[in-house]
């Protein structure tokens, strides 16, 4: 019987690091592919999910299980990314280029897709991404939560620390503006 | 409710947060307006598009940074817990492999509880012998050849003993294949039609080409050393490697429920397999990865036999893990389309079909007062399919937590 997250956060407050790592194992990919889809660059999504990981591990012996323990890593992935964001702001090192190169889509090859198929599906995924990128940044964050990451609204709001009434307006204000990007570019049929 | 009003709430709507009378209001303004319908289909469309985007990885050296962090700023949080490496030793074990090599696993998929003599009986009386059996066979095989004990890196553990990857031959080819099957128990005068065409024909001991009505579970287990034995394979199972099969269960999965939950109207017994060959870089990585997917989707490894692994997965999440195993690396082969039942296959091709309909209806200028009732009835029909589907998956989820 596979443990809940909850019984490995009380091992490793316990003293098991064995139980640390599964919950890296369990939640590694889901923080990562939040943070480049925030960032748009694969360089800051491994900074950021290192940085992810190492709040975890600070903060993890004082987690007292008020929330799940999904919400709350969401919760510091959320955070790491907002300060991300600030910090390359103030170092105004965003390369427009450097974000370019680095949109080069990871398409999940399937087998019943011919080549064409392949490169059309990858280049797909790397528009959307642009559309992403165009959102503001609470726009994005709803978004992925949401569409990505499945959280429900209750667990959005605990997430991004606003009301169940703004996570509604915010979230219903992010989807028309992905939207109408989307539909200015002639994507959608 | 005008048309302004409406499109603030068409994104709470699209989710079902809205209260009772506040959907009852727009779900009015919708059968009225189609503009705004246009609306919602977009918003739909584009968030569809989001959904799509796979899953990452993250850098392989991540585990290894992570580690070295955490052992230089000493973040041990409890001075029980001595300094270490994370991750490092679950793997450390395995050889490095060549540049390019192949890994081999199948993936069994249990989509619903094992009758206990169904599972008792073939699972556990003959699991050893077949998997002698089917060891011997293997030694024959063209590309799944038996090797020596010396060339294999064994975990400490029972090969039979289920859980995360811990095992795996550093052999210098090693190729990823995933088998493909079900069996459901369907009453016949429902379901006893051909199996999907392009799917992969349930096997019975006499070489297969029975209809899913007609494979019953017996047949289904114990096909698969006989098939070994006679070389008579499935016209779908282009390779001849081994089919490395439910015989490999071990006992405790003998105890998964033998009855349905009452609220599921008939039995639905699936067991979908999927066969897929992978390229793959580098070994170590993708052992690694293997681990992570059977343990990220609550899987297990069935059993590990040189360069076949077989793996577990819940079925309802057994698309995603596939999809995972094909990004580990190029896709050479592959059978898992219809790792689903009959039954499941058959609703959701209605399901799809009405989708369609609906969408073409909406994308037209001016809807009838007759396409509107349509539309209607189509949306009965789509939420009632949808209720059907989340029901298989609901029961294949209770059965294997």
């Amino acid at each position: 019987m596979q443990c809940s997250d909850e019984q490995l956060v009380d091992k490793f407050k316990s003293g098991s690091v064995e139980a640390f790592e599964e919950l890296v194992n369990r939640y590694e990919r889901k923080v990562y592919t939040l943070a480049y889809r925030f960032t748009g660059n694969y360089a800051d999504a491994g900074d950021m999910v290192q940085e992810v990981f190492i709040r975890v591990y600070r903060a993890l012996p004082k987690f007292r299980a008020e929330s799940s323990f999904s919400t709350w890593i969401y919760k510091v992935a959320a955070n790491v990314c907002r300060d991300e964001l600030r910090k390359q702001r103030r170092k105004k090192s965003v390369s427009l280029e450097n974000m370019e190169a680095n949109q080069g889509e990871i398409a999940v090859a399937d087998d019943a897709q011919s080549p064409e198929e392949f490169v059309e599906q990858r280049d797909l995924q790397a528009r959307v991404q642009k559309y992403i990128d165009q959102l503001t940044e609470d726009q994005r964050m709803i978004l992925l939560l949401r569409e990505m990451h499945q959280l429900s609204y209750e667990e959005m709001a605990d997430v991004l620390e606003c009301s169940l009434g703004t996570v509604k307006s915010r979230l219903s204000r992010a989807r028309l503006a992905l939207k109408n990007k989307m539909q200015a570019a002639g994507e959608l049929s | 409710m005008q048309c302004q009003e409406v499109r603030q709430l068409l994104s709470a709507y699209m989710d079902e947060q809205l209260e009772a009378l506040q959907k009852e209001d727009v779900s009015a303004h919708l059968r009225e307006c189609t503009v705004c319908v246009a609306e919602l289909a977009e918003m739909q469309q584009a968030v569809n598009l989001l959904r799509q985007l796979p899953e990452l990885s993250p850098p392989p050296q991540f585990r290894t940074r992570l580690s070295e962090q955490i052992a230089a700023k000493d973040l041990s949080p409890s001075p029980a817990r001595p300094p270490r490496s994370f991750f490092l030793q679950r793997w450390v074990r395995f050889v490095a492999a060549a540049a390019v090599i192949f890994l081999t696993v199948g993936i069994t998929t249990l989509l619903y509880g094992l009758p206990s003599p169904w599972g008792h009986k073939d699972l556990t009386q003959n699991s050893v012998q077949e998997d002698a059996a089917a060891k011997e066979q293997l030694t024959a095989s063209t590309d799944l050849r038996h090797r020596p004990e010396s060339n294999v890196v064994q975990a400490p553990e029972s090969s039979n003993q289920r859980g995360p990857l811990e095992s795996f031959n550093a052999g210098d080819s090693v190729k990823l294949r995933k088998e493909s099957r079900q069996t459901e128990a369907i009453p016949p005068e429902k379901e006893d039609g051909p199996t999907p065409s392009s799917g992969i024909e349930p096997r019975g001991g006499q070489g297969g080409g029975q209809s899913a009505g007609e494979n019953d579970r017996q047949v289904s287990i114990m096909a698969l050393p006989a098939e070994d034995d006679s070389g008579d394979m499935s016209p779908a199972q282009p390779d001849d490697s081994p089919q490395m099969g439910i015989s490999a269960v071990p006992e405790e999965d003998a105890k998964l429920p033998a009855k349905l939950p009452e609220a599921v109207p008939e039995a639905v017994n699936e067991v979908g397999n999927a066969m897929l060959t992978l390229q793959v870089q580098d070994f170590n990585q993708a052992l690694n990865m293997v681990n992570n997917i059977v343990e990220k989707y609550s899987g297990e490894v069935i059993r590990r036999e040189e360069k076949t692994l077989e793996l577990q997965f819940p079925a309802a999440i057994y698309d995603k893990a596939v999809m995972e195993m094909k990004s580990m690396g190029k896709v050479l082969e592959s059978q898992t389309k219809d790792a689903v039942s009959v039954k499941y296959q058959k609703i959701n091709d209605k399901l799809q079909a009405l989708l369609k309909e609906k969408n073409d209806l909406l994308q037209k200028e001016n809807i009838t007062p007759v396409e509107k009732e349509r539309l209607e009835d189509m949306q009965n029909s789509i939420d009632e399919y949808s209720r059907q589907l989340q029901d298989v998956n609901k029961l294949i989820t209770v059965n294997f937590n």
